[in-house]
């Protein structure tokens, strides 16, 4: 039985998971002079950890650095029932949570994401519109550095992001070409990768090792865009601290929370504010194992909301197979250029929303081979090895599409019954699978995607409707609403249930986009450390 | 851990992956890349998980057809063949002579030129997307 340190040393915040919207949170809520304390069941990753060997980079992704947790299984990871998904959720569990291996392509939503319901009549409308937003995404643009093109038509005119776009390659090139030929809308891709030396970051290199770590310390994650500040302004972090219950006094409100060392001793850490930013699988999980006797569904859980709506942006691609050298191994990885052409919903098309495609390289050759599982064995290996490799290396594009999934009632996360992680706490099950709408979106968008590469002069394409391993997004299952029966955060993120407990992560989106989602995540968790900041003698908190 | 991998179970490996990688198509074969000694060190180093599964395979494979035993794995026992197979085209990919064949630079730094910079403004190729003006929808702001 371990031993219960009761913690003396009280946080004004206490935040719950150290990803992109706990990093930002803590630093903002640490400058305005907030005893801040965040715990995160991972570590910071240093360095020399990430591979700048080509060779090893590769074979690592696959174990190592592999999005998947329960394939990865490092003493940070928990494991996730996925026998019931169409698509694995993929996430990394560290200081600056899953931005350690994003892709860093920085979008906003546009003003119809906001509002799926009065517009198209599914999903529900947000409390919040685009323009509750946009300055916070105007600010977060700088912290990140992003780099990218003012003036996108497809988007409502805002600030210039802080940096030129990065080149878009001879990849961009030959894709954007084949989109001027049919007419259709593409710009030069926004990522939060420095194109310049931008606040002590190094420029991208290229390397395009982006997704198992960026060795050169260019792309922007929250463990160097945000907790260096966070440090300096006096908030304080624990690592290798999981927290297995938020607890409560006799009132309701939220006192702190119980975590369990690497030594697998149990602390508690008390708190007059919590901040749950844990990500749309971890938040789901803490408050489902946060019963009591006043809360026995979980915590913040009386509409029964939490955990349903789960959203992952299922991704579907399409590869076109070119005579002429592209570099497509060069990084960044993703996106060199994106298109908005079929982002609005067109009825004509036999369902609602859409996706936003990104055109990009297609990697080294190991990585290479991963899109062959599954195909006969004479296609695969032999000669065939040979003239695939051949084929697709430096040779291919890749568009992806990102498709806005909907909020489904049966999309969700729960506790699984038996499976536990490494400290024996309850771990989630995800059940998910795509909607009719969602079958359509892809098969449509799939369809266009090809016409583009064809038109973009590629001999051979093949295409897959729907990847496994592609939960990058984690989504809506802690929706915000202004109805406490059909949503579980208030407009400013706060629990209708438990007013001094916020969730300011992918939990809160009412709706997908169709587009990257980390740009909106960091925007609410700001625009919440700002309300907490200007309010805190109006929020009670637990004695 | 890869000291007992004996040179029996080395053979066998590489007469196993000279089939999934024969020497065709201007390349050579798995045996001519000698994979069975390094390479394959260098994998089971890196990525030890796998080594059961070889071990499994190649005891499985040993004195029977190479041909037909791949055959009979890729059908019945995925999870094996995978990982023979992905050990094998590993060994082989990382090899920097393969890499030069194949006009492979590898995932080196390649910082962009002032001259890639913008280059759609200069020739135009962003012009019409521009031109074509303003596509988003207006939300309820
Ligand atoms: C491979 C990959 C590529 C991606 N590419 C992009 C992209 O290009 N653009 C984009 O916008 N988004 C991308 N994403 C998504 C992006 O990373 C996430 O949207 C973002 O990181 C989510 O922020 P978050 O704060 O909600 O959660 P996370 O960043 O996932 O952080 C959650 C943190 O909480 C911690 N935690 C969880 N449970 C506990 C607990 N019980 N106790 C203590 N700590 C806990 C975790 O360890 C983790 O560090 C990508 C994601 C992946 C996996
Ligand atoms: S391509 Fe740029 S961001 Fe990606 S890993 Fe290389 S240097 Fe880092």
């Amino acid at each position: 039985m371990p031993t219960f340190n009761k913690s003396k040393n009280r946080a004004e915040v206490l935040v719950i998971g150290a990803g992109a919207s706990g990093s930002i949170a803590s630093r903002y809520l640490a400058e305005s002079g907030f005893k801040v304390i965040c715990l995160e069941q991972g570590d910071f990753v240093h360095q020399n950890e990430y591979y700048t060997n080509s060779s090893g980079w590769e074979v690592m992704q696959q174990s190592r650095w592999h999005p998947n947790p329960n394939i990865r299984g490092l003493a940070s990871d928990y494991p996730i029932n996925t026998d019931f998904t169409d698509v694995n959720p993929l996430m990394y569990n560290a200081v600056g949570g899953s931005t350690i291996i994003y892709a860093a392509h920085w979008h906003r939503f546009t003003p119809s994401d906001f509002c799926t319901k009065s517009l198209d009549g599914v999903g529900e409308d947000w409390p919040i519109k685009y323009k509750d937003l946009a300055p916070f995404y105007d600010h977060l643009d700088i912290d990140m550095g992003v780099s990218g093109l003012a003036g996108d038509p497809a988007f409502p005119p805002g600030s210039p992001p802080p940096l030129p776009p990065l080149p878009i390659g001879k990849v961009g090139r030959k894709a954007a070409e084949g989109m001027n030929k049919l007419g259709w809308h593409w710009w030069p891709g926004s990522q939060a990768i420095p194109s310049s030396f931008y606040r002590g970051r190094s420029k991208c290199t290229r390397r395009g090792m982006c997704m198992s770590g960026c060795p050169e310390e260019a792309k922007a994650t929250m463990d160097k865009t945000h907790w260096p500040d966070a440090l300096k302004f006096g908030a304080q972090i624990i690592t290798g601290a999981r927290v297995r219950k938020i607890t409560c006094d006799a009132k309701g409100l939220a006192s702190g929370a119980i975590y369990i060392d690497r030594k697998g001793i149990e602390h508690h850490q008390s708190a007059e504010i919590v901040l749950v930013c844990c990500n749309g699988i971890g938040t789901p999980r803490l408050l489902l194992n946060s019963t009591s006797r006043k809360f026995p569904d979980g915590l913040a859980n009386s509409s029964g909301m939490v955990g349903r709506n789960l959203m992952m942006h299922p991704f579907a691609a399409v590869v076109g197979y070119f005579d002429d050298n592209l570099d497509s191994w060069q990084g960044p990885n993703g996106l060199n250029i994106y298109s908005m052409e079929f982002y609005e919903t067109d009825q004509n098309r036999g369902f609602v929303r859409g996706a936003r495609w990104s055109a990009q390289g297609t990697g080294g050759p190991l990585g290479l081979r991963s899109s062959m599982d599954g195909r006969p064995i004479d296609d695969v290996w032999g000669k065939a090895f040979h003239q695939n490799t051949r084929k697709r290396l430096g040779k291919s594009i890749e568009w992806g599409i990102v498709a806005e999934d909907l909020p489904e009632y049966e999309n969700k996360v729960d506790l699984d019954p038996n499976l536990k992680d490494s400290d024996g706490i309850p771990a989630p099950r995800i059940k998910y699978r795509n909607s009719e709408n969602t079958k359509k979106l892809i098969s449509f968008h799939v369809a266009r995607a090809k016409e583009a590469l064809q038109a973009s002069g590629a001999y051979e394409l093949s295409s897959t409707e729907l990847m496994t391993d592609s939960g990058w997004h984690l989504l809506g299952t802690c929706r915000m609403g202004n109805d406490p029966q059909k949503s579980v955060v208030d407009s400013w993120c706060r629990s209708h249930d438990v007013p001094n407990l916020f969730i300011v992560d992918g939990s809160t989106f009412v709706t997908s986009s169709g587009v990257n989602p980390t740009a909106t995540i960091g925007a609410i968790s700001l625009r919440t450390a700002l309300f907490i900041i200007e309010n805190r003698s109006q929020i009670e908190c637990s004695m | 851990m890869t000291e007992n991998l004996t040179d029996d179970y080395r053979e066998n490996f590489v007469k196993l992956a000279d089939i999934l990688i024969p020497e065709a198509e201007g390349m050579p074969s798995a045996s001519q890349m000698h994979i069975q000694n390094d390479p394959l060190d260098q994998i089971l180093k890196l990525r030890p998980e796998l080594r059961d599964d070889l071990l499994r395979v190649l005891n499985l494979g040993c004195g029977k057809d190479p041909n037909l035993f791949l055959k009979e794995l890729y059908e019945s026992d995925s999870a094996a063949f995978d990982s023979l197979s992905n050990i094998a085209s590993a060994a082989y990919l990382i090899q920097p002579k393969v890499h030069r064949l194949l006009k492979y630079s590898g995932q080196v730094a390649r910082p962009s030129h002032d001259s890639e910079e913008n280059d759609y403004f200069r020739d135009g190729l962003l012009q019409p997307v521009i031109d074509r003006g303003r596509r988003y929808r207006e939300g309820l702001d």
